[in-house]
């Protein structure tokens, strides 16, 4: 097994913040995402040999990073509809009038989200991965990515409650409004 | 039995079940079927039929600012000395046999 070159390990420090923000984006609870983290360090050191020098050692990371997570996901077969997601959160987040909103109700609408959206609109939207990237980073076609952030983005304007402002309430008061006094 | 056995109205699409008594249910359900009856064109034209397309660009904005904002707030959080440690440790691993 060959050290790592201090080049590589120096660049891998330099990413361990946006891994630690992809990793929980995926996990939701900052421990697993952590130990996410940890064990895609062990597996990039203990596979340095196969990554090229100059190519994306950031996508490199994240599609370890992401293949791992999604294996344990596998193997505990249950999270996919999982408890602090779909069904602990079901709080109607709406934005505030000025169209700002509070991070944690964006979070807890985020956190509802189907881990494959979680992981688009992470990579694409916040870490500015390019949509090739991404697409790497996943495994699939760049238009997969493409419509699959276009999903994603409209299931999170559901879960935020955006919809009904772009066309305006009508009338009858909604039945948040009305379970929420 | 936790779960209501029984379909929500569409317009009902964000309802946090817990928090709606069932006589409320039962009224607007009984309204929308009115609804139906006199003016027999689609439940709640235009709210429950949502635009299929993406969502609108001021949507697809706010949706980007928060993503980044959330994103950014793990960034700016201090790497766990753990990360570290790790590091360190490996690599005293990886040194000895060679």
């Amino acid at each position: 097994m060959t050290a790592a070159p201090a080049a590589f390990k120096a660049e891998l420090i330099e990413l361990l913040p946006s891994l630690r923000a992809f990793a929980r984006s995926l996990a939701h609870n900052p421990a697993q995402a952590d130990d996410l983290v940890q064990d895609t360090l062990v597996k990039a050191l203990a596979n340095v040999d196969r990554f090229e020098p100059g190519t994306n050692l950031r996508a490199w990371l994240f599609t370890i990073l992401r293949n791992h997570y999604y294996s344990q996901l596998r193997k505990a077969k249950r999270e996919v509809e999982d408890a602090d997601g779909r069904f602990a959160a079901r709080i109607a987040v709406r934005p505030e009038q000025d169209g700002s909103m509070d991070l944690e109700d964006f979070k807890i609408a985020f956190a509802q989200l189907a881990p494959d959206h979680r992981e688009v609109l992470t990579l694409v939207g916040a870490s500015g991965c390019s949509y090739e990237e991404a697409a790497a980073i996943c495994g699939c076609a760049v238009g997969t990515i493409k419509s699959r952030v276009n999903r994603a983005r409209k299931k999170l304007s559901d879960l935020l409650g955006l919809e009904e402002d772009s066309q305006g309430v009508q009338g009858e008061p909604r039945l948040e409004d009305i379970a929420n006094v | 039995m936790g779960a209501p056995a029984f379909c929500l109205p569409k317009m009902g699409r964000k309802t946090p079940f817990a928090l709606v008594s069932w006589g409320l249910i039962g009224k607007m359900r009984q309204k929308d079927e009115m609804e139906t009856l006199v003016s027999k064109k689609p439940l709640d034209e235009g709210r429950s039929e949502k635009p299929r397309k993406g969502a609108p660009s001021n949507h697809k904005a706010l949706i980007t600012r928060n993503l980044r904002l959330a994103f950014g707030e793990v960034v700016s959080e201090p790497v766990p000395d753990r990360f570290m440690d790790l590091l360190e440790r490996l690599d005293t691993a990886e040194e000895k046999p060679s």
